[in-house]
């Protein structure tokens, strides 16, 4: 079998072998369940390293018939492969796996066999979107990775689950099915479903035409990213799942609105893109500031990082619509390090629920002198959240800052104060949790973190430490493909500003 | 490429310190489960600690012997580079550079650094935290180190950045007792807010330059400005590097941040703030000289914020009842007169001037420490008095400090202060003015280090003899200052005034790095004063300095008595000076409070009413439209799938065809 298809298709292998494990055996479900994700951790990790960042091309293709669409010779084909937009991404999907599993240990006790099932059909969901190469495909994981975090957030979430769950499953849907008339009418229009394909063509259509299909699939994903102003189903869904979901929600699924729009957006659609740039950028420009100040406002430490993700994917956007090459880079590198900081903001809040069981900030204070460990590791994320030089946020943020800095001046000096309202709320949050005298007595015996808490939070620590020192390598991995992105922009931006010259000549002639 | 490795041990040695220091901390904490007293490992920490400082500066000093034996053109040490960033055409690197100036902030750095070190773990002894407190001063210092070894602004703005986080991790460092950790929070907002007035400077030197290597930049200012919206573009780069030196150099108007980061332990206070972080803005214009001297708008601004600065500072310092108070006030002043000089063109004065301020504030504040770690804890200086027989060492050393300060002939501060106000009185014209604002900073300056002097050592014995048992510090503590207060007297060897006759030992030395910014200036015009001035404006400075000195301490020396008359007779008056002319209360009333509303009214009014409401709204509908429909189909999910998958579809082929 080829390494493409395994590696999307073991976790629901696994999902199956914890089907056909009676669900007393705990232990047993919860061994099936690591045991395959850490497989498919390896896998990821070979796959990065074989992965030649310098070409273009798509690599490891899988190209197998699947259907022919009735009433039409199109066909449907069974695509899979990598190339640098998608590479990083497939690899945090990979590598972020077994540390959601370990850390379910301390919160899903009830129905743990479903609970991994669902994980794990998530995970092949989540690897098929990043790897599918035909757009029927593509459309087919997009939707099979929607539904387990429905079941997640509805039967192991917190109090108003219901209320979160159906407006998360609301929100996606209708994006689903305006990308879904997006995708069929691409299809039919070009009569092929082959991504790469519709990539080298979709360029090719007027203005009009793209800017409509552009929309098409970029309210799906701006729903998704979230993006200003679809974002207000992210912080019930986060506040309401279990940690292990509010974790993959952060880590993965939301990539899957980023990496949309560059995929879907900027790669297929370039004269759209640039023509609706500034919007994005104002959009994730102000989502910045605007993410900054709800988190700011809340009171509810996992409500407020979920705000931050707002904050945080408003630079992803910013870079990406910069359309210049440190921005599309940054962006790409910010989508991993959101993951990676992100995950582990909601980890330890995780870790100190399970403790306390509240998660109001004014239940806290003086935690450091009672674990300093967790203290240890909350104050390491916050700073890699807030872009410490030397961490993997600033190599992310300065390249989007500065990308934009270079396309739009303006948007960048506002995604600038988020910098300044990062670490606002990040440090506010963080003194109010560890900080001054402890004056609950519910925490003055609470317990430091344990080893596999520490351990499901090393290997995110150490990709922080590593990308913060050494991120060429990383950003290199999506050199070729950026190139070939960035040649297709130029090119748009040639015929952009060709048409913009004509134009006072034409109306010129009118006048005569 | 060809540099060498070697250089690298210099930041790296306190990196891996830091790094041990950090280990046996922990090792400690898990001691301490079994046996809440037990000290664990802990002593080893500040071993560990001072020998990496100490390896720094050894290597530090055969790194400037190097310099020093190359011709005066060629004084340049480069490292091997660190590859960093890479995208694109866009290489941003890491390497170190020894070259004159980077080669006295690393003495500086490395030198008071060690003292402090060493002072510390007499100081900190007995502290829960005490390998922690290496730990951060550990890296403390490796971020410092990159800062003034970096040869490209990026690797600059990591030591910078790094410098912030650790002032932040110490100045909170007694995070339980609330204040501190807030203080340390306030910090590193300011700093941020200064930040990332440096980030927008740095993206306008990307598109200037494309690249942000120091030396490059340096050398292509005079090209660039040669295109009128470059030269616009340029000036702006300058203005935002400068907003981050108000960050993290204190100064108007982000200095409010300085005076509460004296939450932190003393020593902290001595090293971050006052000889070493605060100076980075100093550090970083001269670093760039030509891209502040090459629009003489920039330095104006510089020379006018500074004198600003130094009066705020200065005068906001006369009332303080804490020492450490005073101290800190008086580092934003001395700060600020760094900042004159600069505005002023004269980069080696400033140099200097941070120098000698490195010694003489550096000893003060670990003198303070004395003080306060002899007393007891005990910070207001209206509760000591008469403590010269309790603590003669430190009184000593102390009054060598304050002498330096103070600006007393012959001692270090008198001759970098006059040096900065003499280029600034050569100036003319608008410089007058700030020549005036330095004079008048000069009188308070004497006033308030006398005032503090005779509070603290002299006059009755104010406290309750019951309770406090004033005790002279053990030598660990005292040999620093000892060190320290030799090199506060004689510092000002390094940079005698043109009437001695002799070369200015730290100008001559700087010429190579200085020459840029200062040819710039010299198509504005020199300005030379004559002997006979110089020998007015030595005079006058001396003059001032002992006036004042001698009628603050007379004041004082009869006890608290002045202070409470202009309580009682002035209250608005002294409410406004010891509350830094109430600039920190308008921040709180015009910026934190309406900040902490608008979040609000953000997250409540507009997202959870306004869109989510809409949201909801929507919702609602679809629900009721749903309802109805149920009349219609049989309302199970699959029907509905089926139906808005056909109108999906019919949508779609409606857009091809039609």
């Amino acid at each position: 079998m080829d390494q493409l298809t395994l590696i999307t298709f073991l976790p629901l292998l696994g999902a199956l072998l914890v089907l056909l494990t009676p669900a007393s055996q705990e232990k047993a479900l919860r061994a099936i369940a690591l045991v395959t994700t850490l497989v498919v951790a390896v896998l990821g990790v070979r796959l990065y390293l074989q992965f030649d960042g310098t070409s273009a091309a798509l690599q490891c293709a899988v190209d197998k018939p699947w259907f022919v669409l009735p009433g039409s010779a199109i066909a449907i084909r069974y695509k899979l492969g990598v190339d640098g937009l998608s590479i990083l991404m497939v690899v945090l999907t990979a590598v972020l796996m077994p540390t959601v599993i370990l850390s379910t240990w301390g919160h899903i006790h009830k129905r743990v066999k479903e609970f991994m099932v669902w994980m794990l059909v998530m995970q092949t969901g989540m690897l098929g979107v990043f790897l599918a190469t035909d757009l029927v495909l593509f459309y087919f994981f997009w939707e099979v990775s929607l539904i387990p975090l429905y079941f997640m957030v509805g039967i192991w979430g917190g109090e108003r689950r219901l209320y979160a769950t159906i407006k998360f499953f609301l929100y996606t849907l209708a994006g689903s099915l305006v990308m879904l008339v997006a995708v069929i009418a691409l299809i039919y229009h070009f009569r092929t479903a082959d991504i790469e394909a519709l990539c080298a063509q979709a360029g090719s259509l007027e203005l009009t035409k793209q800017l409509w299909l552009f929309a098409g699939f970029a309210l799906a994903f701006s729903i998704k990213v979230p993006l200003l102003p679809f974002h207000t189903w992210l912080a019930d869904a986060h506040t309401e799942a279990p940690t292990s979901g509010s974790v993959v929600l952060a880590g993965v699924l939301l990539k899957m609105g980023t990496y949309g729009l560059l995929r879907f957006g900027v790669d297929m659609f370039p004269a759209a893109s640039l023509e609706l740039a500034p919007l994005f950028m104002a959009l994730g420009a102000v989502g910045i500031v605007y993410g900054a100040f709800l988190a700011m406002a809340q009171t509810d430490v996992k409500r407020l990082v979920a705000c931050s993700s707002v904050s945080h994917l408003g630079y992803v956007v910013l870079g990406m619509f910069a359309l210049t090459r440190a921005g599309l880079s940054g962006s790409i590198l910010q989508m991993v390090n959101h993951g990676i900081s992100t995950g582990l903001l909601f980890l330890l809040i995780g870790m100190i629920y399970e403790r306390r069981h509240t998660r109001a900030l004014d239940q806290f204070g003086g935690i450091a002198s009672t674990m300093p460990i967790f203290a240890f590791f909350l104050v390491f994320t916050v700073l890699s959240s807030a872009a410490l030089p030397g961490l993997n946020g600033f190599v992310g943020e300065y390249l989007i800052l500065l990308g934009a800095f270079q396309a739009k001046p303006l948007w960048a000096i506002i995604g600038v104060l988020g910098v300044i309202f990062g670490a606002v709320y990040l440090l506010v949050a963080t003194r109010r949790v560890l900080f001054g005298p402890v004056t609950h007595e519910e925490n003055k015996h609470l317990e430091d973190l344990n080893v596999r808490e520490i351990g499901l939070m090393l290997p995110m620590v150490v990709l922080a430490v590593w990308i913060g020192f050494q991120p060429t390598p990383f950003l290199d991995q999506s050199r070729g493909s950026l190139d070939r992105v960035m040649k297709k922009i130029e090119l748009a931006r040639g015929a952009q500003s060709a048409a913009l010259e004509v134009r006072p000549l034409t109306t010129e002639e009118v006048v005569r | 490429m060809g540099g060498t490795w070697l250089l690298w041990f210099i930041p790296l040695l306190p990196l891996f310190g830091a790094a041990a220091c950090g280990l046996i901390h922990f090792a400690t904490l898990a001691a301490r489960k079994h046996d809440a007293n037990a000290k664990g490992p802990s002593g080893l920490a500040p071993v560990v600690a001072c020998a990496a400082i100490l390896g720094s500066l050894l290597l530090s000093i055969a790194a400037f012997k190097q310099l020093a034996g190359l011709a005066a053109d060629a004084r340049v040490i480069e490292s091997a580079v660190w590859p960093w960033i890479h995208v694109g055409s866009l290489q941003l690197d890491i390497s170190l550079v020894v070259d004159p100036l980077s080669a006295v902030m690393l003495m500086v750095v490395t030198g008071v650094g060690f003292l402090i070190h060493v002072y510390s773990a007499g100081y900190m002894k007995g502290d829960p935290g005490y390998a922690k407190f290496f730990a951060f001063l550990n890296l403390f210092v490796f971020s410092m180190l990159m800062l003034v070894l970096s040869s490209s602004l990026i690797g600059l703005f990591v030591g910078w950045e790094g410098v912030g986080l650790c002032s932040y991790l110490l100045i909170g460092f007694w995070y339980e007792k609330g204040w501190p950790a807030e203080a340390g929070q306030k910090a590193f907002i300011f700093n941020r807010v200064g930040d990332a007035s440096f980030l927008i400077g740095s993206f306008i030197l990307i598109k200037l330059f494309g690249t942000l290597d120091l030396s490059d930049i340096n050398t292509a200012v005079a090209s660039v400005s040669a295109d009128p919206a470059n030269a616009w573009w340029l000036t702006i780069a300058a203005l935002c590097l400068f907003g981050g030196c108000t960050g993290k150099s204190a100064q108007i108007p982000l200095f409010t941040w300085l005076p509460d980061a004296m939450a932190g332990p003393t020593p902290v206070s001595a090293l971050i703030h006052a000889a070493t972080m605060v100076t980075a803005g100093v550090y970083l214009v001269v670093r760039m000289n030509p891209v502040f001297a090459f629009d003489p708008t920039v330095l104006t601004v510089i020379g006018t914020i500074g004198a600003l600065t130094a009066l705020v500072g200065g005068t906001s310092a006369i009332f303080q009842r804490d020492i450490k108070k005073v101290l800190a006030y008086s580092t934003v002043s001395q700060l600020g007169y760094m900042f004159l000089g600069l505005g002023s063109g004269a980069f080696a004065a400033a140099i200097f001037h941070l120098v000698t301020h490195a010694f003489f504030k550096g000893l003060l504040f670990l003198g303070a420490g004395s003080v306060i770690h002899g007393m007891h804890d005990e910070q207001d200086m209206h509760k000591m008095g008469g403590l010269r027989r309790h603590m003669p060492k430190t009184f000593v050393t102390f009054m060598a400090g304050a002498a330096a300060l103070s600006g007393l002939p012959l001692l270090s501060g008198f001759f970098s202060k006059d040096e900065i106000l003499a280029h600034t009185f050569a100036h003319g014209g608008f410089y007058f003015v700030l020549w005036g604002i330095g004079i008048v900073t000069a009188a308070v300056t004497a006033y308030y280090t006398w005032r503090m002097v005779a509070l603290t050592f002299f006059g009755k014995e104010r406290f309750d003899h019951h309770h406090v048992h004033p005790h002279e510090s053990p030598a660990l503590m005292w040999v620093p200052l000892a060190v320290l207060a030799v090199l506060s007297v004689l510092g000002g060897a390094l940079g005698l005034p043109p009437v001695f006759h002799v070369v200015h030992v730290l100008e001559h030395w700087l010429e190579p790095v200085t020459a840029p910014g200062h040819a710039l200036l010299a198509a504005n015009g020199t300005h030379e004063l004559s002997h006979a001035m110089e020998w007015a404006l030595l005079g006058l400075g001396a003059a001032i300095a002992l006036g004042f000195a001698h009628f603050g301490f007379r004041t004082y020396v009869k006890g608290v008595e002045q202070d409470e008359s202009v309580q009682r007779n002035r209250p608005a008056l002294a409410d406004f000076l010891v509350g830094a002319w109430k600039i920190d209360a308008q921040y709180y009333a015009k910026i934190v409070y309406p900040s902490k509303l608008v979040a609000f009214v953000t997250a409540v009014i507009v997202d959870q009413f306004a869109i989510d409401g809409l949201v909801n709204g929507a919702g609602g509908l679809a629900t009721a439209t749903g309802n109805r429909l149920k009349l219609l189909v049989d309302g199970s999910l699959k029907s509905y799938a089926l139906w808005i998958g056909a109108g999906a579809v019919l949508l779609a082929l409606l857009w091809m065809f039609v």
